[in-house]
């Protein structure tokens, strides 16, 4: 992070392209709207270049931006309500997403599948979607993810196992198909 | 290894972290993965657990939540700390600092301006009194060599024989 705040290239280079997908991937699970989502990204990293010269050396920059991102969509969120939007403003979620697959015919039935996830995930509150994301797919430990949305780890336990339930509710009528592709 | 069925306060708990974290162990909270592996390994109940759990997380796998934003790495690098390129034009040696590489040129071209302007206004303001001086000094010593009398005792060791 000294580096980054002394303006080395490279560092911040480093650091953009370790979290930014990661970035938009969170923030679009919370705001369904990737522009909306794109721009949470950049506006957390912008944050980042100007905290950086007062950085704590304790602080871990993958929480710190994913707690700014989280924050930023938060806000976001209550800003669209307030505002009323058009669901058709909208972008169908994670339309970029694809499992990587040789075979083209199973590459295109994974991003059938993949739609089919992301669609069982959207039905889920933006509450247990974030606890999902950054728990499996961001590897967080339960206490980082209770920092970042800044809840304690007992409600996030009880977000994962109504999230995950919910899920499972949700896919078990295509179960068998979807598990006979991703095995 | 073990048959029998879990305990029912065991059952729970690996039910509850099961329901939270899935079935993958680094998702596990720290404190309580030695002790679900230990109820895996004991206990095949445990392991059908483990294995139902799995199919969720192996769906969830199928969507990473990583949609390609390269598009945006520029404008973000962009608003990026830019100290860099400031210390780079500092330490980019100028024309002027390679003629004059030991201090601030403005010293040696400020002396030599002052100079410059104070010898103008010295010619420019008073070149008569340049030109009188001179031919006044001239003027008197040639007066003391055709004076024949007075010259010996112009010097100071005295008169010559």
């Amino acid at each position: 992070m000294a580096r980054v705040a002394q303006g080395d290239e490279h560092a911040c280079r480093l650091l953009v392209h370790r979290h930014l997908n990661p970035l938009v991937g969170l923030a679009l699970r919370m705001t369904t709207n990737k522009s909306e989502a794109e721009d949470i990204a950049q506006e957390a990293f912008v944050r980042l270049w100007k905290q950086s010269h007062d950085w704590q050396a304790k602080a871990k920059i993958s929480t710190w931006l994913y707690r700014v991102a989280h924050n930023l969509a938060i806000d976001a969120i209550r800003r669209r309500e307030r505002q009323k939007l058009s669901v058709n403003d909208q972008v169908e979620i994670n339309e970029n997403t694809t499992c990587t697959q040789n075979n083209q015919d199973h590459m295109l039935h994974q991003q059938d599948i993949t739609r089919q996830i992301e669609t069982a995930i959207s039905h889920l509150p933006e509450r247990q979607r974030t606890a999902i994301t950054l728990v499996h797919h961001r590897d967080m430990s339960n206490k980082e993810a209770a920092h970042v949305m800044d809840i304690s780890v007992d409600a996030l336990e009880s977000l994962l196992a109504r999230g995950r339930k919910s899920l499972k509710k949700i896919l078990s009528e295509s179960r068998a198909d979807l598990l006979g592709a991703t095995l | 290894m073990s048959h029998s069925n879990l305990s029912g306060e065991d059952r729970d708990k690996l039910t509850f972290l099961l329901d939270c974290y899935g079935a993958y162990t680094h998702h596990w909270p720290e404190e309580k993965r030695s002790w679900a592996l230990n109820l895996i390994e004991q206990y095949q109940e445990a392991r059908i657990m483990r294995d139902q759990a799995l199919e969720l997380d192996q769906l969830l796998d199928c969507s990473s939540a990583e949609p390609n934003s390269s598009h945006l790495i520029s404008s973000i690098l962009v608003q990026a700390p830019q100290k860099t390129q400031e210390i780079r034009k500092q330490d980019a040696p100028n024309l002027l600092s390679q003629l004059w590489p030991y201090e601030s040129i403005w010293r040696p071209l400020s002396a030599l301006t002052t100079a410059g302007v104070f010898g103008i206004i010295l010619g420019t303001s008073s070149p008569d009194f340049l030109y009188q001086q001179e031919i006044t000094e001239i003027e008197s010593a040639y007066l003391e060599f055709s004076l024949g009398d007075n010259f010996s005792n112009n010097f100071p060791e005295g008169e010559i024989d």
